[in-house]
């Protein structure tokens, strides 16, 4: 274990994200990380990284590297294009891992083919079913795939499910994300996509406000234009598990687990199905669910946590969107997010979230697989605070 | 905002009846008891029988149909008949509300009820009946000696449903809270509210509210002139669309200065208005109009 550690992180330059870790490894004595920009990996640009280890972090929120994942959407506030991005993704995440094999000392705390999973819910969801972690009830997977309302419809029919939850494959941040409610010929879409229609047909763009579409034209024009841009293997949709709900807001958890623990959580509070901090919606009362749900439901779900992260064992870090149920005794994991520890102010142990990283780093964490020195044991605890 | 669960009911704290199996949080005479399920192995008239099999009827005063999984499209029709049912067992039972059920269970529209004129006969020494959702109606000519509180909160009120209560008999009622959604077919539970206005069989009522309503201009024109508003003590006008044109016919109409308190809160009136509402009516201190991001026309608090 060097005594300084230097991490590389692969980000964009000047984003919070960056400035944020930055400030806790300087804080924990380490050496300004350096930082290798997304926009020269998309572009090609020559890379070497030092040894210790390569943290990667979120391509978001900077137009000029949307603009080099983007194919022939690369408007920011288009929708569609999700695929597209995701295979430059998921292409310049190899080209990472190559660059890292190719540097004598340097190592990954964020794995490639993990991230790729986070971000794709066709391949996440059955994963995590697989490790016994309480997911909601898929209805689509790759006997049936869901590209149209057609089958969507079809699909809600044959799985009784009157109420779901449509998902681009390869979304984030609630992008594209549609909440059906059917009931008899009735039906209501509750998403923040805004349907335009234009010369060029119909365009889907993401916007910050929740918008409800009752008209079932408007709402089959929506899916089946989500459904085209998903490619063959459809949209990802599952039924609608009625969440938490508290002084009128359905409420839900994000949950950050670093190197196996449960660190930091947030509660999100909503009026409207999709939670998503972005959109309007405030943090909730972290200690209000607690009280709500009690001490053994409380427990339950983050070790349910805890063994989401676990089926992503190369990855240091990932935030688990974390539902409890209307009734207060279930509980399922909505997505588990690559880079969800966007989580400002939230402390643990007086570390927030990137601190939290460069702790368990400096304490040896190495991915599972890997020989080096083992994590520290001084706080495994199964829940936070 | 969307429809909350209850904390409280009838005075006294909700719990859920547990599943098979599971512990009671305490005994009989200390819960408004909930009956729900979600995705479970029992049905809700399942839990319900377990329910009565398992704890002291005589002793539950209050009960909540909460979650019959509502969203699969069965009304609350099943659910009623085993409460009417159950009558000779539940001896004691003053507060009874149907379809305690908030938005992520159920939207409030998509709750649907319908003929609930047996829970009353049923139940003579019911004292507060309350229902959420739409389609829920009673008889016409109903009397019930005992009730004092009548609440529904729907989206899509049907006229029948205010036809029902101003045609009735109910000499103890004196509290009654109408929500009208923003559905079509509560336009027509609008215009009914004239014949509850003129009902003789509702002396004891001191409470009415009307509230979350695309039309509230046209009940406060009711309320203007209409004669069971001498007899109120509090009106609740909130949670819908009040404009200018609701608040001068309030202003200008029969006297209002018996009131003790209306409630106006999410309205949609100018400024000037506020200040004649507030120094004429007892409205307390009005916050400002509501106002929707993209500029469309006025709109109700809840409205899922």
């Amino acid at each position: 274990m060097p005594e300084r550690l230097l991490v590389t992180v692969v980000g964009n330059p000047g984003h919070r994200r960056i400035t944020g870790f930055a400030a806790a490894a300087a804080a924990a004595g380490l050496p300004a990380p350096r930082l290798v920009a997304w926009r020269d990996v998309l572009s090609g640009a020559p890379l070497a990284f030092p040894p210790g280890p390569v943290r990667i972090d979120s391509p978001g929120e900077d137009p000029a590297v949307h603009a080099l994942l983007g194919g022939t959407h690369a408007d920011p506030h288009r929708v569609e294009g999700g695929s597209t991005r995701h295979a430059a993704f998921v292409a310049a995440l190899g080209r990472i891992e190559a660059v890292a094999a190719a540097s004598p000392g340097a190592w990954l705390a964020n794995d490639p083919a993990d991230i790729a999973v986070m971000f794709d819910k066709r391949r996440a969801h059955p994963l995590l079913e697989s490790h016994d972690v309480p997911v909601p009830r898929a209805l689509s997977g790759p006997a049936a795939p869901v590209r149209s309302y057609a089958e969507l419809r079809q699909r809600m029919a044959d799985a009784r499910a009157p109420r779901v939850f449509v998902k681009p494959p390869h979304g984030s941040s609630a992008s594209g994300v549609v909440a059906l409610e059917t009931h008899g010929t009735r039906v209501q879409a509750t998403t923040s996509v805004e349907l335009t229609r234009g010369a060029d047909g119909v365009a889907l763009f993401n916007s910050l406000r929740i918008r409800k579409y009752r008209d079932e034209t408007e709402v089959a024009a929506l899916v089946d234009a989500l459904g085209a841009d998903a490619g063959p293997g459809g949209l990802h949709v599952e039924a609608w598990l009625p969440k938490l709900t508290l002084d009128g807001h359905a409420t839900d958890l994000r949950v950050l687990v670093v190197a196996g623990r449960a660190t930091h959580v947030v509660a999100r509070s909503s009026r409207s199905p999709m939670t998503n901090l972005h959109l309007g919606n405030a943090r909730g009362d972290v200690p209000a669910v607690r009280a709500a749900v009690g001490e053994d439901a409380w427990a339950r779900a983050m070790a349910t946590c805890v063994r989401a992260a676990g089926c992503f064992p190369r990855t240091l870090h990932v935030g688990v969107d974390l539902l409890f149920a209307v009734d207060r005794r279930r509980h399922a994991v909505g997505e588990v997010n690559a880079f969800g520890d966007l989580l400002p102010g939230v402390l643990h142990r007086g570390r927030d979230t990137w601190g939290e990283q460069v702790h368990a780093l400096v304490g040896g964490w190495r991915p599972y697989g890997s020989t080096g020195p083992a994590a520290r044991d001084e706080d495994r605890v199964p829940c936070p605070t | 905002m969307t429809a909350n669960h209850f904390q409280a009911f009838g005075g006294l704290p909700v719990e859920d009846v547990p599943g098979a199996g599971e512990p009671w949080p305490g005994t009989a005479e200390l819960y408004a008891w909930r009956v729900r399920v979600l995705h479970d192995d029992e049905t809700w008239s399942e839990r319900f029988a377990r329910f009565l099999d398992e704890v002291d009827g005589g002793a539950v005063r209050a009960l909540l149909v909460g979650d019959w999984n509502a969203e699969y499209g069965d009304d609350s029709r099943e659910a009623v008949a085993a409460i009417a049912a159950a009558a000779d067992r539940l001896p004691n039972l003053a507060a009874l509300f149907v379809g305690d059920i908030a938005y992520e269970e159920c939207e409030l529209s998509m709750i649907e009820h319908d003929d609930l004129t047996a829970l009353p006969t049923a139940y003579p020494r019911l004292e507060e009946l309350g229902v959420r959702g739409s389609w829920a109606w009673f008889a016409p000519y109903l009397r019930h000696t005992g009730l004092r509180t009548l609440t529904v909160e729907g989206c899509g009120l049907l006229d029948e449903m205010v036809r029902g209560i101003a045609a009735g008999d109910f000499p103890a009622l004196t509290r009654v809270e109408l929500w009208f959604g923003d559905h079509e077919h509560a336009v027509d539970a609008v215009t009914e509210v004239t014949e509850l206005l003129r009902s003789h069989g509702l002396p004891a009522l001191t409470h009415l509210g009307l509230r979350n309503c695309d039309r509230t201009d046209a009940l406060a024109a009711a309320l203007a002139v209409e004669p069971l508003t001498a007899q109120l003590r509090t009106i609740d006008l909130s949670m819908g669309t009040l404009s200018d044109a609701g608040a001068e016919a309030l202003l200008s109409g029969q006297p209002l200065g018996h009131l003790e308190s209306l409630d106006l809160t999410h309205h949609f009136l100018s400024t000037t208005m506020i200040k004649r509402v507030e120094a004429a009516l007892p409205v307390g201190k009005l916050a400002k109009a509501e106002v929707d991001p993209k500029f469309e026309a006025r709109f109700i608090e809840v409205r899922e």
